[in-house]
């Protein structure tokens, strides 16, 4: 089944085209929740679709409605699968592929000194972390992967980190590695980066700062960025001229008169409300003013209390087939 | 003030802000701080990580680099006069620099390290660097008795757990057996032997070369073992003392408030006191008023005679539709209410309190609306 017989418009198609997709973010703001929908769509847009978390806190699988995800991807539902990053067992993968060398855990404390240079030296859980998800998109094992990154901070020496150490080392392995890998991630026809934001003050704000920096120091594709939790406007201006006089001008008495007293907080929750829209709307301005127009904007409401993450997961699954079905 | 917060902040010299990550850390230490200074008369520093700038505006704190700011008060409501409030943004790199200025054996050393490309790498990349920098800083304004209270707003940790766990780890880092494992071939050629398999993996993996730079960097930084493992365990220590306390923040929503209990339990396992479990933008509590309810439902279905006094038909209408919209935006804020609660009551907590600090329209972006947030902090009782 192609993608497009899912009612997908070219935003959607483009997308579901890629193999190699870094979903990324502040805590807080749904990446996992998007990424789990994401994959859900694909999946049942006939794609056989990883989903993959990095940094785990189990929020994707949560989201999936699994549990217990490791290295090796398991299965989700007809065409998903899940998989957990675990730089060790990415180290271990690598050498048994290019070394020929047994499960490196039988050589006992050496695994612990790798594992110790992997967390001391700069950047080489980073490339491992790099380096089998590109390896996944050279072996065509998938038709796409959808990485549930690290939050913002993180994500970029994750994809410099092929560039950082084929300055650092100057021999070796990796080294001879990093150039394909490079390819892969600069690819925008394999690989892009959606950004996931809500639309509140440091979301927007360390949003624009990722995308500048993904600018100067990547070369990665950033076709989309996902506005999550958007509340919808409550009033016409006409109708919050309105509101106002019932809040605080000649309609109050009469208001208070009709609702006895349940008056005050019934507009108070209306006042909240509509402060809360409209510091989001400011937001969201913010946030598009910074965007430059190569960057599509994709916006999901916010669903409010969904304390289940299949259930979140599923609502979102439909607000962006909705709006991946636009141009 | 509420009881709880007004005994925790009389009682501790040191209240560690931590929670996920988009939940309002930064915002409750500020909130906090401003309580213990204007209530309580206390002098308190508030210690933070990239704050968001609006807030970092409002609290004065245009300069990065650790430089401690009095923030400027005038024009709240202070009830005490003798209090102040200070607030720095700690830079990694310049703490990381300080440190190694302290424990480097002498000024070669230092300069070495200083001036090595590992280290400058390291020093703004480094594991569990942002974690332990706070905490050293932590330490290091504690001892000086500056000030009654510090308030500290964790870094973004992307599991809250390393934040605790960062002196130990680094204690175990510089005493680990492997890192003299990556240095004893350079010291000894009769060792190297013993390491030659580990050796000749890693020669192929990442090249003989990178890997003498890292071990160069290892031994420099070695011969701050000592200074190092010392104040990792007495920061360690002070944590776990009367005079310091936690306040877990999270939002009521499921992921922040499985990953607050999660960390409830850390503390715990950690013998670290937790002072409150603080819900940020909570729903008001009359959104479970009956009887409010009600009102919205009818206002929803029948508009009554408020409706009628419009002029004309365009008017009536218009009133008609808004105050159908104030009855919907009840319901789905009361509906929203009932889901908050529902969460909170799933939470396993044994004896630890629960606070909560109301969701205010607009963004906290100045003092004063600090100040709205703070005197709004109150206990959630079931």
């Amino acid at each position: 089944m192609e993608p497009s017989s899912q009612g997908l418009g070219p935003l959607g198609v483009s997308l579901f085209e890629k193999k190699l997709v870094f979903v990324t973010g502040k805590g807080g703001v749904g990446k996992s929740s998007v990424t789990a929908a994401l994959a859900r769509l694909s999946s049942q847009a006939g794609l056989r679709t990883l989903v993959c978390e990095v940094d785990s806190s189990g929020d994707a699988s949560n989201s999936l409605g699994i549990e217990d995800i490791g290295f090796k991807p398991k299965n989700v539902s007809p065409n998903l699968y899940a998989m957990a990053m675990n730089t060790e067992e990415a180290l271990a993968e690598y050498l048994r592929l290019n070394l020929k060398l047994p499960r490196i855990t039988t050589l006992g404390p050496l695994a612990r000194a790798f594992d110790f240079v992997a967390n001391a030296a700069p950047g080489i859980k980073e490339i491992l972390i790099v380096g089998k998800l590109c390896f996944e998109v050279r072996e065509h094992n998938w038709d796409i992967i959808w990485v549930d990154a690290s939050a913002s901070g993180h994500i970029v020496s994750q994809l410099v980190s092929p560039k950082g150490i084929a300055e650092l080392v100057k021999i070796g392995l990796v080294k001879e590695q990093t150039d394909w890998m490079q390819d892969i991630l600069s690819d925008p026809v394999q690989t892009a980066l959606i950004l996931v934001v809500t639309p509140e003050e440091t979301p927007v704000a360390e949003s624009l700062e990722l995308v500048a920096r993904l600018r100067t120091e990547t070369s990665i594709s950033l076709p989309m960025c996902i506005v999550n939790k958007v509340f919808g406007e409550p009033f016409s201006f006409e109708e919050s001229q309105i509101f106002d006089e019932i809040y605080g001008g000649d309609l109050r008495e009469r208001f208070e008169a009709e609702v006895g007293s349940s008056a005050a907080s019934l507009l108070q929750v209306s006042r909240l409300s509509s402060g809360l829209r409209s510091s989001r709307a400011r937001h969201t301005t913010d946030l598009l003013m910074g965007l430059d127009s190569s960057i599509s904007t994709v916006f999901i409401p916010y669903f409010m209390g969904s304390e289940n993450g299949v259930r979140l997961t599923l609502e979102m699954a439909e607000a962006l087939v909705a709006e991946l079905s636009g141009s | 003030m509420n009881d709880t917060l007004a005994t925790l902040l009389n009682e501790k010299r040191i209240v560690i802000v931590a929670g996920a990550g988009g939940v309002g850390k930064t915002t409750t230490a500020a909130s906090l701080g401003l309580l213990a200074a204007q209530q309580l008369g206390k002098r308190v520093l508030v210690l933070t990580v990239d704050p968001a700038r609006r807030l970092a505006d409002a609290m004065g704190l245009a300069d990065f680099g650790n430089v401690i700011t009095r923030v400027d008060l005038t024009g709240t409501t202070r009830t005490r006069s003798d209090g102040a409030l200070f607030a720095a943004m700690l830079d990694t790199k310049s703490s990381w620099d300080d440190l190694v200025a302290r424990y480097a054996p002498n000024l070669r050393v230092r300069e070495e390290i200083l001036s090595n490309p590992i280290y400058k790498n390291i020093s703004t990349r480094f594991v569990q660097s942002h974690d332990y920098i706070a905490m050293e800083a932590l330490f290091d304004l504690h001892n000086k008795g500056d000030y009654d209270l510090i308030v500290v707003d964790t870094p973004p940790s992307r599991n809250a757990i390393d934040f605790l766990d960062a002196p130990k780890r680094m204690a175990e880092f510089f005493s680990s057996r492997l890192l003299r494992w990556i240095i004893a071939p350079y010291r000894n050629r009769l060792v190297a032997s013993a390491f030659k398999p580990f050796y000749q993996v890693a020669d192929r993996i990442i090249g003989s070369q990178f890997l003498a730079e890292v071990a160069e960097f290892f031994m420099l930084f070695q011969s701050m073992y000592e200074g190092f493992v010392q104040r990792a365990d007495a920061v360690s220590a002070l944590l776990k003392s009367p005079k310091a306390s936690f306040i877990v923040v999270a939002t009521a929503e499921y992921l922040p408030v499985r990953e607050a209990e999660f960390f409830l339990g850390a503390l715990k396992d950690r013998n670290l006191n937790c002072g409150a479990l603080l819900i940020n933008r909570a729903l008001p509590s009359y959104l479970g008023d009956r009887n409010v309810y009600e009102s919205a439902v009818s206002l929803t279905t029948d508009q009554g005679r408020l409706a009628k006094v419009g002029d004309g038909e365009t008017e009536r209408k218009l009133l008609q539709s808004v105050l159908t919209q104030i009855g919907r935006t009840f319901i789905e804020f009361s509906e929203m209410y009932q889901q908050e609660r529902t969460l909170l009551s799933t939470l396993s907590l044994d004896s630890t309190k629960i606070l909560q600090a109301p969701y205010i329209e607009g963004d906290v972006a100045d003092i004063k609306a600090l100040e709205l947030l703070s005197s709004r902090v109150d206990s959630i009782i079931f």
